[in-house]
């Protein structure tokens, strides 16, 4: 099951963009000038990366 | 080395890495000096950290520091700069003279695109009042605003990944872009290509690279879209990157129950609010001129997490004269007696209750406190007050990373330069990634980085786009 960004809690630091391995994450635009990350399900191998590097625990898995 | 490619998807005169607040004024003034100008952006819109700055932008001698009778001009700003960054030698100290003058231009630029300031401070290091106030969303509009209306191409997520340099000229010739994934084009620069692809902060790897374990864990409040890609490629390629490591500083504590970037406690203790570690006790003077210093100092206490206490007044003081704060990105405990307030932040009552009736009697009784001595409410420049007016405030930081001090050094021209201090032919730098050397030990005067990132981009556009 891929992850799934809480875009409450996302600040939009990009630290899971540059970890992800496989490209799966990338930035969307909140509201203007304002960008979180967004996963694209499809790339997503759900390795956890971006899960562990979180430090706003803004990343969750889908069960 | 990564071979030119034989075919060029897109060409252009100059092409300007990253649509933030040095790229954007870059393109414009470029593209007023008539080349044929595209940004690219990784991120799918303009985002500069200047949405996450304190406030500040520093300028010398504009409109509005003569109307409220500041006297002030760039050979002072210049004096200050030299005096408190102390810039390392082979730091061409015509880039900071440039940068200097130039400042005074941003402020009827930002007001004639739709950036209001809305008033002036001093900031830590600086000798007179001169940090602009903006809304850091506001002015990036103006920016953007501005390099559009002129005619910049701006192409948003579009990520460089590398750099093409010619073997036999060692000339700087395009880059390699990622639009999507799997898909990549090859733009070509016929005259040069400007970085302004900011630092580091946003790829962890890098920050563990250059800080250590410890700023790993922070948050992060002031980078936007920092990934450090093109540092990355030009470590590669053998162009020296000055300092990055020493200084990624942990030099902002955000509110802790917020992690919001723009809940920076700094302008609150500047404001005159004192500060306090877990166990309630003081730790350094409030208004330590070196602002890395309190930073550092926050970022060194138990857990890096400090506390700002203050009472009514000052609260109402911060209303009405800070107005880049707003309070909605803070959760402050709030009690009508400082034993009820210590209980609210978990640290021992007995101790604060001495610390604050210790600071309120020195500043009584001697106009400063003996602890560390502090004098001053920093950016009003006015006397340090009692805090005595219930109710009584707090909010509980944790120290985050906010800029980095290096990067590529550049010559007045904005030219990068490589190991024997030569220009890199076909290669500028502007904004943070710029500010290699310039700030010796980290020793910074606040709002220097969102200044510098405007002038010189404005500076190098015009220049490329005449000589290049």
């Amino acid at each position: 099951m891929p992850v799934i960004v809480d875009r409450e809690k996302c600040v939009g630091c990009g630290w899971c963009i540059t970890v992800c391995p496989n490209e799966a994450i990338e930035w969307a635009e909140k509201e203007p000038y304002d960008c979180i990350a967004e996963v694209i399900p499809e790339f997503c191998n759900d390795c956890g990366k971006c899960i562990e590097w979180c430090r706003y625990f803004a990343i969750k898995k889908l069960t | 080395m990564t071979e030119i490619p034989q075919k060029w998807d897109e060409t252009f005169d100059i092409i300007i890495v990253g649509a933030g607040n040095s790229g954007l004024p870059a393109a414009y003034s470029a593209v007023k000096a008539g080349a044929n100008v595209v940004v690219l952006e990784q991120m799918p819109c303009p985002s500069g950290s200047f949405t996450r700055m304190a406030g500040w932008v520093n300028q010398a001698g504009t409109e509005l520091q003569k109307k409220m009778g500041i006297e002030d001009s760039p050979e002072i700003m210049y004096r200050d700069f030299v005096e408190v960054c102390r810039p390392a030698r082979p730091v061409n100290l015509e880039v900071v003279k440039n940068y200097c003058k130039k400042t005074q231009e941003i402020y009827p630029f930002l007001e004639q695109y739709g950036a209001k300031c809305l008033g002036i401070h001093l900031t830590a290091g600086a000798s007179r009042p001169r940090g602009h106030i903006y809304s850091g969303v506001e002015t990036l509009k103006a920016l953007h605003k501005a390099a559009q209306e002129v005619g910049a191409h701006i192409l948003f997520k579009h990520k460089v990944v590398d750099l093409y340099r010619d073997p036999a000229t060692g000339r700087f010739v395009g880059l390699k872009v990622r639009v999507r994934r799997g898909e990549y084009l090859n733009f070509r620069a016929k005259k040069a290509i400007i970085l302004a692809s900011g630092a580091t902060l946003d790829n962890p790897m890098l920050v563990w690279e250059y800080g250590s374990y410890r700023h790993v864990s922070l948050c992060c409040p002031e980078a936007r879209g920092h990934t450090g890609e093109i540092i990355k490629v030009l470590t590669r390629m053998g162009i020296p990157i000055r300092y990055p490591g020493t200084h990624i500083y942990a030099s902002v504590p955000l509110d802790y129950n917020t992690r919001h970037p723009l809940s920076h406690t700094l302008l609150i203790w500047w404001a005159g609010a004192i500060l306090v570690n877990i166990n309630g006790v003081r730790f350094i003077n409030e208004d330590e001129k070196l602002f890395p210093t309190v930073g550092e100092a926050c970022f060194l206490q138990p857990d890096a997490i400090s506390f700002v206490v203050f009472d009514q007044t000052l609260y109402d003081i911060i209303v009405r004269d800070v107005p880049q704060i707003d309070w909605k990105y803070f959760r402050p405990y709030k009690a009508n007696t400082l034993k009820e307030l210590a209980e609210q932040m978990g640290v021992p009552a007995d101790n604060l209750i001495k610390e604050v009736n210790e600071y309120n009697e020195d500043i009584k009784k001697y106009g400063y406190d003996r602890k560390f001595g502090r004098r001053k409410c920093l950016l009003f420049d006015k006397p340090a007050i009692p805090i005595e007016k219930p109710p009584f405030y707090a909010v509980k930081g944790i120290s985050g990373l906010t800029s980095t001090r290096g990067g590529v050094m550049i010559n007045e021209r904005g030219q990068v330069l490589d190991l024997d201090e030569r220009p890199v032919p076909g290669l500028y730098a502007v904004g943070e990634l710029a500010t290699g050397g310039l700030f010796r030990d980290g020793n910074y005067i606040c709002g220097t980085h969102t200044g510098f990132a405007i002038s010189y981009g404005f500076i190098v556009g015009e220049i490329v786009a005449k000589e290049g």
